[in-house]
């Protein structure tokens, strides 16, 4: 089925899920009532939600302007995106504006939101409460679910709504590495015998801070600085010098300069290979028999101007039809936030329906929890000590 | 006397009042956030941490080299470039002037392009015989602020030698002065005043840039900038004050290196 032919099929299914919605949800979710998600709905009407989120990924700002906003908008709401570089600048914005003094009217309604940045914003009391398990299409999620309750182990508590899963992946070109290291004691083996030829962004950007702690989950924090360590001179300019992001380790790795590549976000080298950034020959792998997984959310700060609109969107997030298209390689092929077992039987069907890719995992093997969100600072600081700062 | 005076700062006055309602509200707000932390209380926690860290003591010493060896090269560069245009005609001007409204991140990125590794320069010549980007010693920094604020201080010091200038620098020919004096004596005290004032701008500039050392500079020493950057990305809440108490010593930075600037343009009118 092409993209083309879904849009339409996917706004009426939405429209028809959301008719549906206020009259079960009284049932299901227990604590609200039918009546007060019709309150909701009738408040967002002609409000316009700011929704700061990372607006580095061209795919997913594609899949929002052509399916989120327009689903949005048949419930009489309009979708501004504010793109940021750093899900840390959109916290800042808040805090910024808590300082200033400021309850209510804020210009952040929803923010795409996990790990650290959301553990800080639930410390200092910044997000809405209560909220997140009340959306009618809350109850196609699994909340007891360990990977959904916890962000980075910490309890989500209905301050965030889970919208995207996301798993840590390498890439390499088949061409010049047909046989990748199967493990990071491989990797290490693999850097001896081609020096120069791998690196990773240095940590506190996300993905190179994701590869440090992938390290420290598979051998223990003390083991993975020596290993780090050990990794160093055999690295791209003997470890001097490191890519600042994920695009420009992408653009070493396109340009033949380094052979791996890597991301928290498994479906990457499909994006690429789309974009003719990576070479065909690019194939996803995982080092380990495990890969390090999260899920993302969306929070409302507790100051947002337009908190109802904030709640549709994010339900609208959740809606089987639009999270189906999400996990279609087609469109995205980001894995589901629901439990296909809640699903009616035809909604189930979608998601089977879902084509493969040679550009992206059948099988991601063992799903690694994150750590404590508490930990990555200190890390990440470990790392510039022992690490980067190290001649 | 005092009367003139007064009228002076009346003239001064809608300037200074902008000046003091704009930078010294946005001073007063960020010296507010160094001190308080989010949910109230003052505390020195913010500053203490600061100065604790070894990395800001790292990027305050590249912060100054950078800043000093930018302005230097700038100012030696745009002096020959005025030096070399003096006599020559507008349309070489007009081309000398085109750098000057480009943004800095442009500039950035475009060296970026050329100079990265597997850049365009590498893949035309095969290598390039120094790292210029993400080099630990700051080089493709420092050519970013010298290819920006070299024609911008040439400018400045070419409006100074207008026709007048000129007249003056016959004048002291005809009364039997060489070269060396002529410059020492006639066009030097000409060109100074701008040359040292646009300076100062360049230093200042360069002391807080943030988006050059982000897109071309070295992972480690950070800028001041570029720390104060990391410090709010690091930890979104206490990043915040130890970001305020980072950009407050740059501004401080900037205003000192303003004083000896001035007090060095001063020195030379004098002796």
């Amino acid at each position: 089925m092409t993209v083309r032919v879904l849009g339409p099929l996917v706004a009426v299914a939405v429209l028809l899920g959301g008719c549906g919605d206020g009259g079960r949800a009284g049932t299901v979710a227990g604590r609200d009532t039918a009546g007060s998600w019709e309150r909701v709905l009738a408040q967002a009407r002609a409000q316009t939600v700011n929704w700061w989120m990372y607006g580095g990924d061209d795919r997913i700002n594609a899949y929002v302007r052509r399916y989120v906003k327009p689903a949005a908008r048949r419930l009489g709401v309009t979708v501004r995106v504010v793109p940021v570089t750093d899900t840390a600048d959109a916290v800042g914005q808040v805090v910024t504006e808590r300082r200033a003094g400021k309850t209510s009217g804020g210009s952040v309604d929803l923010i795409w939101i996990n790990g650290e940045n959301f553990a800080s914003g639930k410390r200092a009391e910044l997000w809405l409460r209560g909220w997140a398990g009340r959306l009618p299409n809350a109850r196609y999620v699994a909340g007891s679910d360990p990977s959904i309750a916890r962000d980075f182990q910490m309890p989500v508590d209905g301050q965030e709504s889970p919208w995207s899963r996301a798993a840590f992946v390498y890439a390499t070109d088949t061409a010049r590495v047909p046989d990748p290291p199967a493990d990071l004691d491989g990797l290490l083996a693999w850097a001896r015998a081609h020096p120069g030829r791998f690196t990773y962004p240095a940590p506190p950007d996300f993905t190179g801070s994701a590869f440090v702690r992938h390290v420290v989950q598979a051998k223990g924090e003390d083991a993975a600085f020596r290993y780090l360590a050990a990794l160093k001179p055999l690295m791209y300019r003997h470890g001097e010098v490191f890519p600042k992001s994920e695009a420009e380790l992408d653009q070493l790795f396109a340009n033949g300069k380094v052979d791996f590549a890597m991301s928290y976000d498994a479906n990457f080298v499909l994006t690429a290979v789309h974009k003719g950034q990576f070479p065909r020959t690019a194939r996803p792998f995982v080092l380990g028999d495990g890969t390090l997984t999260n899920v993302s959310y969306v929070a409302i700060p507790a100051d947002a101007a337009h908190p109802a609109a904030s709640r549709v969107l994010a339900n609208v997030l959740l809606s089987p039809p639009l999270q189906a298209v999400k996990a279609d390689p087609a469109v995205l092929g980001i894995p589901t936030v629901l439990d296909r077992a809640r699903l009616p039987a035809a909604q189930r069907r979608r998601f089977e329906q879902a084509g493969s890719s040679p550009y992206l995992l059948r099988d991601l093997g063992r799903p690694v929890q994150e750590l404590p969100a508490g930990r990555v600072g200190s890390i990440e600081a470990r790392w510039r000590r022992a690490v980067l700062r190290q001649p | 006397m005092t009367a003139r005076r007064a009228r002076d700062l009346g003239l001064l006055a809608p300037a200074i009042l902008t000046v003091a309602v704009l930078f010294g509200g946005a001073l007063a707000g960020i010296v507010r956030t160094s001190l308080v932390p989010l949910g109230g209380g003052a505390s020195l926690a913010a500053w203490r941490a600061l100065l604790g860290d070894p990395d800001f003591a790292a990027a305050l010493v590249f912060t100054l080299r950078v800043t000093v060896v930018s302005t230097v090269l700038a100012a030696i560069v745009g002096l020959v470039g005025a030096a070399l245009l003096r006599d020559r005609g507008s349309a070489l001007r007009a081309m000398l002037a085109l750098p000057v409204p480009v943004p800095h991140l442009l500039v950035a990125t475009l060296a970026v392009l050329w100079l990265a590794p597997g850049g365009i320069a590498e893949r035309a010549l095969g290598g390039l015989p120094v790292d210029l980007v993400r080099d630990r010693a700051g080089l493709g920094v420092t050519l970013v602020y010298v290819v920006k604020e070299a024609p911008f201080l040439a400018l400045l010091v070419l409006a100074a030698c207008g026709r007048d200038l000129r007249a003056r620098e016959e004048v002291a020919a005809v009364l039997g002065s060489g070269p060396w004096q002529r410059m020492r004596w006639v066009t030097w005290p000409a060109i100074r005043g701008p040359l040292v004032i646009g300076s100062i701008i360049v230093a200042a500039y360069a002391a807080g840039s943030f988006e050059v050392p982000l897109a071309i500079g070295p992972n480690y020493p950070p800028t001041l900038a570029t720390f104060a950057y990391e410090a709010t990305q690091g930890d979104v809440i206490a990043g915040q004050g130890e970001a305020a108490a980072a950009l407050l010593l740059t501004s401080a930075l900037s205003m000192f290196l303003a004083l000896v600037a001035v007090r060095f343009a001063r020195d030379v009118e004098g002796g």
